[in-house]
Order: C-alpha cells, then structure tokens, then sequence
C-alpha cells in the first residue's frame, strides 16, 4: 500500500453506503460540464461514491460504452489532478487504476485499441501500489488478452490465457477464470479449430451454470450459436440462437444482442433467405449503432452491402459502403486492409463495386464474437 | 459492511486493539480512531472487484492495521525519529511478515475455542 500521509483524526465519514449510491446516480445524472463547478455539493471525492460509481460504470460497459468512456475519463481525471486526498490508505490508487481500467475496457469495446493501451498502462501503474494488488494485475492482464484477440495475436492468447485462467482459480475468482477460457475458445475458433471450440464453449456453458453466471451463460450460448451456423449445423445453432436471445435480452447486453443478431444474419444468409439475414443484420446494426460501436457499425455496412450485391441491389449496396468508410478512415481502422479499401474506394469512384476489395476489407474485422 | 465483512472485521478487532495498544504505542482514544479507520476502509475493501471471500482479506485487514499504525507515528511527529524502542521495533517489521504473525495467532485463537474443553468430553 502506498499514498499519502493519512490525515489523523480523518475526516469524518460524509456518505453511508446507501447514501454513496443515491450520490453516485445524481452525479452521473449531472452534465459533466457542470460537474466540476458542484463538485463538493456532488460529494465527487467521497469514497463512499466512487465505490458505486465503478460498480455502476463497469455494468454498462457492454449497454453503453461510449458513455462509460466519458464517465471514466472524467472521473479519472477529477480523481488524479490536482492530488487530491481520496478515502483511506490506498484509496486514490485504487479509483485511479480501476477508472483507468474501465476506460480502457470501453475503448476497447468499441474498437479504439490504442486509447485502450494507454488506459491499460495508466491503471498498471496504479494498481501495483494497492492492497490484494495480484487480483487488478490479473484483471488487467484478461484485458490485455481481450485486445490481443481482437488484433488476431491467436498464438499469445493460446499461450498465455490458459495460465491466467489458472492464476484466477488461485486467486478464488473463478468467473474470471472462465473468461479466459472464452477467449481461448475464441482463438481456436479464428485459428480455423472449430470442432475444438465447439467443446469448450459446451464445457465453458456447464460451468458458468455451475456458478451461476448468466452473463456468461448467455455469451457461451451466443457463440456457440455462431459456431454451429459457421459449421452448417443450422438446427443446433437456431437453438442456441433461441436459448441465447432472452437471456441477452434480460440481462440488457445490447453488445452481445447485436453480435446474436450478427450471427442470425449469418445463418439466414447460409440458408438462402436473403430478407431474413437483411432483416437480421439491420437489427445488429441498430443495436451496434445504438451502443456506438463504431467498428461493428462499419463492418454491418460492409457485410450488408455484400448482401445486397448478391441480391443484385447495387444501388443500395454502394450505399452502405458510403455509409462504412467514412467510420473506417475517422477510426483508423484495419491498417493491414489498407489495400482492400483503397481498391474498394477506387471501384466506388468508378460506380462498379470491387466485390473482392469488399469481402476483403469486411473479412478483417468481421468478428462477430 | 456486509454482514461477513462485519464479522471477519469483529473477529480480527480484539487483536488489532491489542497491537495498536501494545506494539505501536498509541493512546487508547487514538487507537480508537485508527480502529474505524481501519473498519471503514475495510467495508469498501471487501466491495472490490477481485476480493473475494472476506474470510480471505483478513491478510489485508493486518496490512492495512500496520499501515495505520505506520502512518500515524509519521503523523504524530510529523517525520522526526522515532525514540521509543517498542515503536521503532513495530515500525521496523515488514507489514506482510506481522499481518502473518496476527493471523497465525488468530487461528489459533479460534482452534482453541472450538476445541472442547476437558470436563465436557468426561460429562459424556
């Protein structure tokens, strides 16, 4: 534990736990404008809101991560400058590595990987000096390997995710030890093993229902709803589709509700029912547009415009391809597909779309998982 | 506090007064005040991501205590030395190596409570 010299006597305690709560609601309900000028009539330093506010923050990163974005980033920044005294011991550490942790979670959600790096590195440098500091260090490294799935670093992952998930059980954190089994089950998928994270997923379902988790009951069901359809096996994927969309629904995961939606589009394309899957994929759009993820905006655009080629609709298709790639070049996105898009806005200029350039540039962030 | 981080927290507090009192010297109303330092911090502690069970963060409750204990000598004289011998030997130790020692003799405290005692094992 390190920090400042404590004040002694502390100051008295301002807020009882339930009091935080209502306290950390009403500050989130203020424009962050106006935040800081009410400041101290907000209690915005008071531990018994920060704790809250974190919980709160870290429940809507996959409804609203352009929103927690902000609301991390502001309070980061109101916690850490100027050094103010923050709660007891360790305290101002903690908010700052677990704020930072958020932030860089939420970028990451929605694609901004390099603003999720920094965050990453901001929030191991604090979490080292907190109490029971292995468990943020073990947090953080699950984060890392999020990003490292999404920048396809497959070998990493397969590597490093089955020790991590090891050192949770150790740490007595067995849901997070699970949630690094989703990202090996991811890894063998995009490495093309297929039948390999078929099994895990199943394996990874029975054990969340063992503890109870319905938030990773719902994403195991959900990606194996899409690996079914990716194998062909329609029926088993409609299933899981069914058993997995309520379950989404209930929980308010409107991230994992586009992905489902995604995947049925998938599986309707697949299956030669063209409305469908438009129908479908329109559905993941909103839902993706809604929460602002703006890469899996772009790459829907992308997937739809493909569709709509096939359907013969080149019209349309053109437009959802106009639709796509300012968000690409805005975001930076996919600078290994460079090639593809620059041949994709050349066909564009010409009105004759590159359906090869297309598929090529979706086919680098297509990742409905 | 919930109700088992109320609990871990009474349980461990006989020797957390017990160390402040003796090992770090302080005024019974000062130990008082670091006491609910202590417990305040501790009810958020256990709300932590990453946790745990609170049984399992009692380690942590020890470190913080010795912390406290840290951080109001420095408070108290304001950064000059420290003359007192007892003090200074409590000052001197790693804070992981004594919240061991407490929580060794912690459980043993508790092994001996549950132990039955004689004269009810011959009453049966």
């Amino acid at each position: 534990m390190s920090g400042e010299l404590v004040q002694f006597p502390s100051p008295p305690q301002r807020l009882s736990h339930e009091e935080g709560r209502a306290a950390a609601a009403r500050a989130l309900a203020t424009p962050i404008s106006e935040r800081e000028a009410k400041a101290s009539e907000l209690y915005l330093d008071e531990p018994e809101l920060l704790v809250p506010l974190c919980e709160l923050l870290t429940r809507q990163l996959e409804t609203s991560p352009s929103t927690v974005c902000e609301e991390a980033e502001f309070f980061y920044r109101f916690v850490s400058i100027p050094r103010r005294p923050i709660g007891l011991f360790d305290e101002r550490e903690y908010f700052m590595g677990e704020l930072a942790l958020i932030a860089g979670t939420a970028c990451r959600v929605l694609f901004r990987r390099e603003q999720a790096r920094r965050w990453f590195d901001i929030a191991e440098t604090n979490v080292v000096l907190v109490a029971n500091g292995a468990a943020h260090v073990a947090r953080l490294a699950y984060q890392k390997l999020a990003l490292a799935v999404e920048e396809r670093r497959f070998d990493e992952v397969l590597k490093l995710a089955p020790v991590w998930s090891e050192n949770f059980l150790q740490l007595g954190m067995p849901e997070d030890a699970l949630k690094c089994r989703f990202l090996v089950g991811i890894a063998l998928w995009e490495s093309g093993q297929l039948r390999d994270s078929v099994e895990l997923f199943r394996g990874i379902c029975d054990e969340a229902e063992a503890i109870q988790s319905m938030r990773l009951i719902a994403q195991a069901v959900n990606n194996l709803a899409q690996l079914y359809a990716t194998l062909g096996e329609a029926d088993e994927a409609l299933a899981c589709s069914l058993k997995a969309l309520p379950l989404q629904k209930q929980l308010g995961d409107r991230v994992g509700l586009a992905k489902l939606q995604w995947g049925m589009g998938d599986l309707l394309r697949g299956q030669g029912n063209v409305a469908g899957a438009l129908e479908a994929y329109r559905s993941a759009l909103r839902e993706a547009g809604e929460v602002g993820m703006r890469g899996d905006v772009a790459a829907l655009h992308l997937v739809l415009a493909d569709v709509l080629l096939g359907a013969g609709q080149d019209r349309q298709a053109e437009w959802e391809i106009r639709a796509a790639l300012p968000i690409i070049e805005e975001e930076k996105m996919v600078p290994e597909g460079y090639a593809a898009l620059s041949l994709l806005q050349e066909s564009l200029r010409r009105r004759q779309i590159d359906r090869n350039a297309l598929r090529n540039l979706h086919g680098y962030f297509r990742d409905p998982k | 506090m919930s109700d088992e981080a109320t609990s871990v927290f009474a349980r461990a507090l006989p020797l957390i007064e017990t160390t402040l009192r003796r090992d770090f010297r302080l005024p019974r109303e000062h130990a008082r005040a670091v006491e609910e330092d202590i417990g305040l911090w501790f009810s958020r502690f256990v709300l932590r991501p990453g946790s745990g069970k609170a049984e399992a963060l009692r380690m942590q409750l020890f470190c913080a205590m010795c912390e406290a204990g840290r951080r109001y000598w420095q408070w108290r004289l304001g950064g000059a030395p420290v003359v007192d011998y007892q003090v200074r030997r409590a000052l001197a130790r790693e804070p992981e190596e004594m919240a061991r020692e407490l929580e060794a003799k912690l459980r043993q405290r508790q092994k001996r409570k549950k132990r039955p005692k004689p004269e009810e094992e011959s009453d049966s």
